[in-house]
């Protein structure tokens, strides 16, 4: 089957169907290339289906095209909202099942639902979806709140024991696509949202972020810090037998980015001062994040899985992350504060 | 054939000299011996020296000289280009033969930019010379032997006695022994007789008209054939890396040299599997291109109305055409021609949508890289083999190309020059 007789699926959505009798709708996005160099090649146009099953809605899409519908460069599937919370096992077990779907495909919520995602046009786009897929790419996107769930990471995530799946949200405000908060799940579906300040946090706990800022209160007046680069090493600690402590040990590259009410000139006293307010207000608000997850038990870092993976008898482990104890460490370095010495 | 019937041909000469009561009749063949020589070193010494035993004894100070008892040795003597001289009672022949050839050229096969530029000649002994002034060793030993029923081509084998293996010596012996041909040509036309396989595409031997490739080779312990007629000459066993050996690389420093090995070996890699990858990947496995790019391959192909193999085959044999063509046409022709060629036919076809865009891109860098092998026989090899690949790509996809050349690597590591291993790698330089 040549090239040019194929027609590139460049994302997937699901949604639950209006209809009530029917399971899913769900909604693929076509590219449609011209070839020619010069312009951009965004057109795309959508196909709908609404069907008990994935498989058998894919089925009647292809009876609707002459090409056939190629899977290889589908980047992005996207998974209502709506779907999200019932039931998310059977979706992502189907995708990773289906050979021809790159298994880096990237994982998302949409929000309010997939249709209304995909049908957003953004002005310049190379190919149509590649909006989607290049927010989380890490080469060509550095923001501080989407962490990006490939399609493999969310099978281990799903399957294994001691660990949950935290997928980003794509959301659509005002025709425009944000993706700054993520989802919790628990191994049925979706069961709480972090905010995009919750979600920052958590990316630094877990892959560690670049160009993030916080907000500092001295009692000097407040600036605006730039984390330049942030870098979070997990322990877990074996106090005694029973209670076992989960140690962060934050590292921080930053920068003082706006001096908000006050135009004095900075001192060496003061950036100590700054570092250690800083140090101060991330760990602070690293236990509170920690705490609600812990509390909302899920496990999206996989800290049951790193207790488990630690010890021989790992299946006769009972649930030990309720009654995980948090330690945690900033250590922050301010390397520009903007002053000379 | 009898002398009479020598009569036939007008420059059959027969001269009698006469002085007094002496004389002697010369015959010789005017085209093949130089009149000039023999009448300095044969004519005028008869009528200086006054006794006949005196010239007979000059006669035996030739360097090559022979007593003849049959006519059939007589008439063999004439045509290798000596005079006989009848004597009163004894017949003798003296090489007085003269072989035109060109002067010595600038090599035009194998162009260097900073080498030594002079090239063998088709005068066996002129070739020689040059040997033997870059190489002026006491081992290296020359041995004159002649092939071809018709032709009786003179052949000198060349190799350092203390180099060489002595067991390929007594191969190739046997071997040229047993060869049977009317007429004997050129280098390549030797090598055939010299490989056990008929149907091998590589070359086992290498060609070259290069004479510091020819010394290198010898320094190597290799042997070296010459062939009179022949400006190429043949040397053996040969190994698969000598063909990526250009006579720059010991002039370049190291780190250039080997960057520009590293650059022939690439693109013999693109040369041999980039046509049948594009077919590969584009009919079967589209999803390992960036997905712009499949995309843009997709658009532009939409007005072509073949398949994609079609496309390519087509296009590598116009490709194979216009490389063909300038070499038969006449070189004031052949630039303009390859340029009108390359360059109408590429837009034109993909303006009239009968290839795609990124086709001719492809067919550009293949058509290209294939050039950039030194040597002309394995560069032939290489451009065949590609149409097998083609087919494997466009039958069994990326998984066919990829069998392909595991096979192409087995049969390349089961080739034997001379009984030496085609594909050894990484041993010592000398065999």
């Amino acid at each position: 089957m040549d090239i040019d007789k194929r027609s590139f699926v460049t994302a997937i959505g699901i949604d639950e169907s209006d209809n009530l009798e029917k399971k899913y709708k769900i909604t693929l996005k076509i590219s449609l290339s011209k070839g020619d160099p010069a312009t951009t090649g965004a057109e795309f146009t959508l196909l709908s289906f609404d069907a008990n099953s994935i498989s058998e809605a894919l089925k009647n899409m292809q009876s609707m095209t002459d090409k056939e519908l190629f899977y290889g460069h589908t980047k992005t599937i996207l998974i209502g909202e709506n779907v999200a919370t019932k039931e998310i096992r059977p979706i992502i077990d189907y995708f990773v099942r289906k050979a021809d779907i790159q298994r880096t495909a990237y994982l998302g919520v949409a929000v309010p639902n997939a249709l209304q995602v995909l049908e957003f046009k953004p002005k310049v786009e190379q190919v149509a979806g590649s909006y989607l897929f290049s927010m989380f790419e890490e080469n060509s996107n550095e923001s501080p709140y989407a962490k990006a769930l490939t399609l493999f990471d969310a099978y281990r995530r799903e399957t294994e024991s001691g660990i949950n799946l935290a997928m980003p949200i794509i959301e659509v405000q005002h025709k425009k696509i944000q993706v700054n908060t993520i989802a919790l799940f628990s191994k049925k579906g979706l069961e709480s949202k972090l905010n995009a300040k919750e979600s920052e946090l958590f990316k630094l706990l877990t892959v560690g972020i670049k160009n993030g800022s916080t907000i500092i209160n001295t009692n000097d007046g407040t600036y605006t810090i730039k984390i330049l680069k942030g870098k979070t090493n997990c322990k877990i600690i074996n106090a005694d037998n029973n209670t076992k402590t989960a140690f962060f040990h934050i590292k921080l590259q930053t920068s003082v980015e706006e001096k908000v009410d006050n135009h004095l000139d900075l001192t060496y006293e003061k950036v100590q001062k700054i570092q250690d307010e800083t140090e101060k207000k991330i760990k602070k608000d690293v236990h509170l994040l920690l705490d609600t997850i812990q509390k909302s038990k899920l496990d999206p870092m996989g800290l049951g899985l790193k207790l488990r993976a630690s010890s021989l008898l790992h299946r006769d482990i009972p649930d030990i992350y309720s009654n995980l104890n948090f330690k945690v460490k900033v250590d922050c370095r301010i390397k520009e504060a903007g002053i000379v010495g | 054939m009898r002398l009479n019937e020598l009569k036939k041909n007008d420059d059959f000469i027969k001269r009698e000299v006469k002085y007094g009561e002496r004389k002697i009749t010369l015959y010789y063949l005017k085209s093949i011996c130089d009149e000039e020589k023999i009448t300095d070193t044969i004519i005028s010494p008869f009528y200086e020296i006054f006794k006949m035993d005196t010239f007979v004894d000059y006669i035996q100070s030739f360097e090559e000289w022979a007593i003849i008892d049959k006519e059939k040795v007589a008439i063999d003597k004439i045509f290798g280009g000596n005079v006989v001289i009848s004597l009163e009672d004894k017949i003798y022949a003296v090489k007085m033969d003269k072989f035109e050839s060109r002067s010595i050229s600038e090599s035009s096969e194998e162009s260097v930019l900073q080498g030594p530029k002079d090239s063998l000649s088709e005068k066996i002994s002129t070739s020689l010379n040059i040997i033997r002034n870059r190489y002026r060793k006491d081992t290296l030993i020359v041995k004159n032997h002649k092939l071809g029923q018709n032709s009786k081509t003179n052949l000198i084998v060349l190799y350092d006695n203390t180099l060489c293996d002595h067991e390929n010596l007594l191969y190739l012996n046997n071997k040229l022994k047993n060869i049977e041909v009317d007429l004997l040509q050129s280098a390549g036309q030797l090598q055939k007789f010299l490989m056990d396989r008929k149907w091998c595409p590589f070359p086992l031997f290498l060609t070259t008209e290069r004479p510091d490739r020819v010394v290198t080779n010898l320094s190597q312990g290799k042997i070296v054939f010459l062939i009179e007629g022949s400006s190429w000459a043949l040397i053996g066993p040969a190994r698969f890396y000598d063909f990526f050996k250009s006579m720059d690389d010991p002039v370049e420093l190291p780190i250039v040299g080997k960057f520009f090995i590293l650059i022939r070996y690439i693109a013999v890699i693109i040369t041999l599997f980039f046509p049948a990858l594009y077919v590969a990947v584009i009919s079967y496995t589209p999803e390992i291109l960036k997905i712009q790019f499949a995309l843009l391959i997709a658009g532009s192909r939409i007005s072509v109305p073949f398949p994609s193999y079609a496309e390519i085959i087509f296009m590598m044999i116009m490709a194979e055409f216009l490389s063909e063509a300038s070499i038969r046409l006449p070189r004031t022709i052949s630039s303009s021609a390859t340029t009108v060629g390359g360059l109408i036919l590429g837009q034109a076809a993909s303006e009239a949508g009968l290839i795609g865009d990124v086709m001719i891109v492809v067919i550009a860098t293949v058509a290209l890289s294939i050039f950039v092998i030194p040597i002309n026989s394995m560069h032939q090899a290489i451009r065949v083999l590609r149409y097998p690949f083609i087919i494997l790509g466009s039958l069994f996809g990326a998984i066919g190309v990829l069998i392909g050349a595991f096979a192409l690597l087995t049969y390349l590591c089961n080739l034997r020059s001379l009984g030496k291993p085609y594909m050894q790698l990484l041993t010592n330089k000398t065999l």
